[in-house]
């Protein structure tokens, strides 16, 4: 069992250090000052026309101000074509949609429910733009995001696709808390492999495609209801480029509890494995590059590496309860809490020890570097704190349940 | 392709640093229990040589800074302790661990032998658990957890952990003498109990054998044994007790302030019964009867 133990530390460690040295290797431009936007924009005689699809089913809370925020980005409103898809919705979203009826840049459409991937789809039929992009309809964008992303694709005519930076808007429970520190640990890991031409995932929260990528290998699929993750996968197989964007920032709301974080990350472990297994041709196939050989046996090393660390510390656990049971039950309970002190002496020293240390410390490293690259300076412990107990806790049930699902093909749900 | 060579002799750099690390600590874990067993048995050595100097003199003058003392005990289960830490880590088939169990083996069987031989020609009793068991039963795991209760309690109670497992010619000599054929076995004095004992019916044995005996069972801490000895000081200065010596100052109880003693004035007279109370300025005062 420890020769399993140390392969996988081995194994976590050398993904960490690849990452490390791809921080080293790209070390300027994640520390450089921001790029002038405004001097490409503005030199720009015809900028393109973005056609924004935002798939809205229920978000009749939301929605108004992901549209106000479209509209406050500091980029000409002429230039954006909105399409707002309702995809069946049961609530008030549809009446909202309608105090933009007479929008000049806004169409509005309506259908009956099909799933996301239905609804983009159909949006997709009335866009106008020669740029795609793709909002959700719980996320607001900074004013300066859109214009630093056209402004990467007029600069580099190869990008075919572009994620933006995603984080999280006014995170207020423990657990919105926990998914903000990794948000940002997200920020730090994919810009490095959108550097290595390896990203795993443009978000559907806010990306922007040409729209020769439909074009070419067709539109969205049902994909295991993610399918933002099988579209990347097909463009990664047809070697477009896919890049990942420092600057543009976009706000979304994420689950307040644990048990609606749970459904999502149910959800987002159901694709991922399901796609993986449709996409498993791609693993260290030749041509396929860093993607291939680093970024899937790498997600999918993380998710075995979770299941087997889980089993190990539950081992742990439950020696150690029994252990405390027969204690108590021999001698009382007198000795169980007694603190006799600290003594460096009874500190294991065994080698995983230090090779812990060294994984957490190089991911609290990628969680501060992510933490600078979307401009938080806070310097609240609380977050970083809560992030370890609560993951540490729950990730390993939602990898084994939807491991399981996967295998017994489980339906899920959309939330 | 380089980056992913250069990332395996850096990960692997990392790993070898880490087990070299490791590996250091560990070394320098049994330099230093290797100290603490020469310190001890310097100090078994020192009383076996005043013992056998002062032979025919009083014993007065051995127990002073003796293998007797609370401290050595002290030392002696603070080893022991350590000792089992550093098997879990290193696993019980490493060579350093097998050579430091058999040296704190013999260090114990040493200890035992003096301590015997003390109480016997200079009337001071203290209590000796021999215990016999093995790694690997149950039963013994058990009795393991009962007897590290026992030695933390008891500040003066000597526990002798005999590992079966180890091949030491002179503990099985041990195991012939007491006939040993179940683990665990417990020898206090020269009752034998085979099979395990809880903790209960042993601390009633435990106090059971030391009235038989007249032996002290302290449960003192560290600071509260100072105290008592500086009690049993301030008696001796006392008008009324200035001429009794300290073997005839039995101490009985503490509860809050108050320390209690026996004191025997004459030989073969009725002890008196005599109180300390401590006050504000960590002076002891006598309280009349």
């Amino acid at each position: 069992m420890d020769v399993i133990y140390y392969i996988f530390l081995f194994i976590a460690l050398y993904f960490q250090i690849f990452f490390l040295i791809s921080y080293l290797e790209h070390f300027d431009f994640f520390n450089a000052e921001k790029e002038d936007r405004k001097k490409i924009l503005d030199n720009t005689d015809d900028l393109p026309v973005v056609s924004i699809i935002v798939a809205c089913w229920n978000e009749a809370e939301t929605i108004d101000q992901t549209i106000r925020s479209i509209f406050d980005s500091q980029y000409p409103n002429s230039c954006i074509d909105l399409i707002l898809v309702d995809d069946g919705s049961t609530d008030a979203t549809w009446q909202r949609m309608q105090k933009y009826s007479n929008h000049s840049y806004i169409t509005l459409l309506q259908k009956e429910n099909g799933g996301k991937f239905t609804a983009i789809n159909y949006g997709l039929e009335y866009s106008k733009g020669s740029l795609i992009a793709t909002v959700d309809a719980d996320t607001h964008l900074m004013p300066t995001a859109l214009g630093f992303m056209v402004e990467r694709f007029i600069s580099d005519s190869h990008l075919d696709a572009l994620g933006a930076t995603i984080v999280l808007h006014k995170p207020t429970t423990l657990t919105q808390l926990a998914q903000s520190v990794e948000y940002k640990l997200f920020a730090f890991t994919k810009l490095i492999l959108a550097k290595m031409h390896g990203v795993l995932v443009v978000p559907g929260a806010f990306s922007i495609y040409r729209k020769h990528v439909f074009e070419k290998i067709g539109i969205f699929k049902e994909a295991h209801k993610l399918e933002d993750l099988e579209l990347t996968f097909r463009m990664q197989e047809a070697g477009m480029k896919v890049g990942q964007s420092r600057d543009a920032i976009a706000y979304t709301h994420a689950p307040e509890n644990i048990s609606s974080l749970f459904r999502q990350r149910l959800r987002w472990g159901y694709g991922f494995i399901k796609n993986s297994y449709d996409y498993r041709h791609l693993i260290y196939k030749k041509d396929q590059g860093d993607f291939g050989s680093f970024t899937l046996p790498m997600s999918i090393f993380s998710y075995l590496a979770i299941v087997v660390t889980f089993m190990l510390s539950w081992f742990v656990v439950v020696r150690a309860i029994i252990r405390s049971l027969i204690q108590v039950s021999l001698i009382g309970w007198s000795t169980l809490f007694q603190w006799n002190g600290f003594d460096f002496g009874s500190v294991s020293a065994q080698a995983s020890v230090f090779i812990t240390m060294v994984l957490y410390g190089i991911l609290i490293f990628m969680i501060f570097s992510g933490k600078r690259l979307v401009h938080d300076y806070t310097n609240n412990p609380l977050p970083l704190f809560v992030f370890f107990i609560l993951y540490s806790v729950i990730v390993p049930f939602w990898v084994l349940k939807s491991i399981y699902n996967s295998i017994f093909d489980t339906n899920i749900r959309w939330r | 392709m380089k980056k992913y060579i250069i990332t395996f002799f850096i990960t692997s750099a990392i790993f070898l640093s880490a087990f070299f690390i490791s590996d250091r600590v560990n070394v320098s874990r049994l330099d230093q229990l290797n100290n603490v067993q020469e310190k001890i048995s310097l100090n078994i050595l020192a009383t076996e040589t005043r013992f056998a100097l002062l032979k025919e003199a009083s014993c007065e003058n051995v127990f002073e800074g003796s293998a007797l003392e609370i401290g050595i005990t002290k030392d002696l289960n603070q080893l022991v302790t350590r000792i089992k830490f550093l098997e879990n880590e290193l696993g019980s088939s490493n060579e350093d661990v097998k050579i430091l169990k058999q040296r704190y083996t013999l260090l114990q069987i040493k200890d035992y032998l003096l301590v015997q031989e003390l109480s016997k020609k200079c009337d001071y009793t203290i209590a000796t658990v021999i215990y016999f068991h093995t790694s690997d039963c149950f039963d013994c795991r058990k009795q393991s957890i009962v007897l590290d209760r026992i030695r933390q309690e008891y500040n003066n109670v000597r526990v002798y952990w005999m590992d079966a497992s180890i091949n030491e010619p002179a503990m099985e000599t041990l195991e012939r003498l007491y006939a040993i054929e179940i683990y665990p076995t417990l020898i206090l004095g020269s009752d034998i109990y085979s099979g395990f004992i809880s903790y209960e019916d042993f601390s009633q044995q435990l106090n059971i054998w030391a009235q038989k005996n007249s032996a002290i069972l302290t449960t003192l801490t560290d600071t509260e044994l100072t105290l008592v000895n500086n009690a049993i000081g301030v008696i001796q200065e006392s008008d009324k007790y200035i001429n009794v010596s300290k073997e005839n100052i039995s101490f009985i109880r503490v509860t809050d302030n108050r320390y209690e003693f026996l004191v025997v004035t004459k030989e073969g007279s009725e002890p008196e019964s005599v109180g300390l109370e401590l006050d504000a300025d960590s002076n002891f005062i006598i309280i009349e009867q």
